[in-house]
């Protein structure tokens, strides 16, 4: 019975896994910038998911669910020191390479890309950016995911956009469209 | 909001990231991760660290027994030995006791050797074996260890002129019948602080209050919704459960007088707290409810402390 109970709940992870792991593992990388990180926190995303379905109570979208665990696992991996570790090795290692005219032209042209714009971000913008235009939540279901109110995210929001703005050429800028939250 | 999410795809890669291999090894880890479910440890070790520190206290305090040379009386274990400590609660009550060992009772008077043991050896130097009359009051009550070891506990009364003392172990009435033991007894002051009702208004005003802002800071800070109060009807019945139990109990803790007894109140605090602590796990953990009860419990054992280091 309990093989047959294991196997079933197997069965239905997968299923889970197969229609929402993808943007899981999205979200998890727009927080993160590490793909094998962002492996690693999908991991703990589902397992937790897994281990404790009777707290799913259906009050939201499953889809909203996972994206709150994500959210919440990203927030843990960037406050942990493994993190903080991981940074300041990356800054180290940088440092320490030559400077060529190539690497800056490389640099220069990433620096203008919508993803390194969003990287640039403070996390409180980034994620209101990512949840709202990538993940098309909408603003009362990223003040639950986060934890806050409507107007707390609409206002992220804002400045998020302004800030975004700064950063982007105007061609990259109309990604973004005239949003009314 | 597409244009947004097409560009950003296109620059991290619209390959699918999520692949087979990640798939099985998440459902590996699930299965077995299903044979060996967590074990949260942190609340078995709190309530089994809290029970061995309760026994430590009891084994290191009130209940250690150690065998002293007893003397046939008070009087003469009085003329052999020195006081070494001493300590004088005030109860007109004669059914009760309610002085202790110096650290142990809220609310009694203690002191080392002095001026006060002296004056108390030269009480108990004087006394006779009398019988007791109705016109004795009780004044006092004294627990006294001597310099063996032997430990007493006294009842004082008086009578117009007079003093006497009840020794609660052998029942044994005592009259002083020595006029200057009396006069230099009386005529001492025993240093006594009086209690301070408005300090100790003010004292529990800024509790409640520090109370009051930790619990609104915990719950700001990790956003602990206040409504509902409960989770569901379970969490509320067993609440109601637990107060019910914990009125009872303090109930129990005054009838006995065991109230003034500062490790019958830590044994009252770890009565109240542990089950709440366990009921809030239990049934707040996913909103982080818990927090708050657990940040209450060190508040409230910091201000235990405190309230007894204050009353010593």
């Amino acid at each position: 019975m309990n093989d047959k109970g294991g196997a079933r709940l197997s069965e239905h992870l997968t299923a889970i896994m197969a229609e929402h792991g993808e943007y899981c593992l999205r979200v998890a990388y727009l927080y993160v910038r590490d793909w094998s990180i962002a492996e690693e926190i999908v991991q703990d995303v589902f397992l937790a998911y897994y281990l404790q379905q009777d707290r799913f109570e259906q009050r939201a979208s499953l889809k909203t669910y996972l994206v709150k665990i994500t959210v919440h696992k990203s927030h843990d991996y960037l406050r942990s020191w493994k993190n903080k570790r991981h940074q300041l090795f990356g800054k180290l290692h940088f440092g320490a390479s030559k400077r060529t005219p190539e690497r800056d032209l490389i640099q220069a042209h990433e620096r203008v890309t919508l993803q390194a714009a969003l990287f640039e971000l403070p996390i409180s913008y980034r994620e209101v950016l990512i949840l709202y235009y990538y993940q098309e939540l909408k603003v009362r279901e990223i003040a639950e995911v986060l934890g806050s109110t409507d107007n707390t995210v609409k206002t992220r929001l804002r400045r998020a956009r302004q800030l975004l703005q700064n950063k982007l050429e105007q061609s990259d800028w109309e990604v973004l469209g005239d949003d009314i939250f | 909001m597409t244009s947004f999410k097409n560009k950003l795809d296109k620059e991290i890669g619209e390959a699918p990231r999520f692949t087979k291999a990640l798939q099985q090894r998440i459902v590996h880890s699930a299965d077995q991760q299903q044979h060996k479910q967590s074990r949260n440890w942190q609340y078995p070790t709190m309530i089994v660290g809290a029970i061995v520190t309760l026994l430590f206290l009891f084994i290191v305090g009130p209940l250690q027994q150690t065998v002293y040379p007893q003397h046939a009386s008070i009087i003469e274990l009085a003329q052999s030995e020195e006081i070494q400590q001493l300590s004088i609660a005030s109860n007109w009550n004669e059914n009760s006791f309610k002085a202790g060992r110096t650290g142990w009772v809220i609310g009694q008077q203690q002191y080392g050797k002095g001026e006060e043991t002296k004056l108390i050896e030269n009480v108990l130097r004087h006394g006779v074996v009398a019988q007791k009359d109705d016109y004795f009051h009780v004044i006092n009550n004294m627990w006294i260890k001597f310099d063996n070891g032997q430990v007493v506990k006294l009842k004082m009364y008086r009578k117009m002129e007079q003093i006497a003392f009840l020794d609660v172990k052998t029942n044994t009435f005592y009259k002083v019948n020595d006029e200057q033991a009396f006069t230099a007894f009386t005529d001492f002051n025993f240093k006594e602080v009086p209690f301070k009702f408005t300090a100790f208004l003010v004292w529990l005003g800024v509790m409640l209050l520090g109370g009051w802002v930790i619990e609104r800071a915990v719950r700001w800070k990790f956003k602990i919704p206040k409504e509902p109060r409960f989770v569901n009807d379970k969490h509320q019945k067993t609440v109601i459960i637990l107060k019910f139990f914990n009125c009872i109990v303090l109930v129990i803790f005054n009838i006995k007088t065991w109230i003034i007894f500062i490790v019958a109140d830590f044994a009252l605090f770890l009565v109240t707290m542990l089950p709440h602590l366990v009921t809030e796990y239990y049934f707040g953990r996913h909103e982080k409810r818990h927090y708050v009860a657990v940040i209450n419990a060190v508040y409230l054992l910091i201000v235990f402390i405190a309230f007894v280091i204050w009353v010593q």
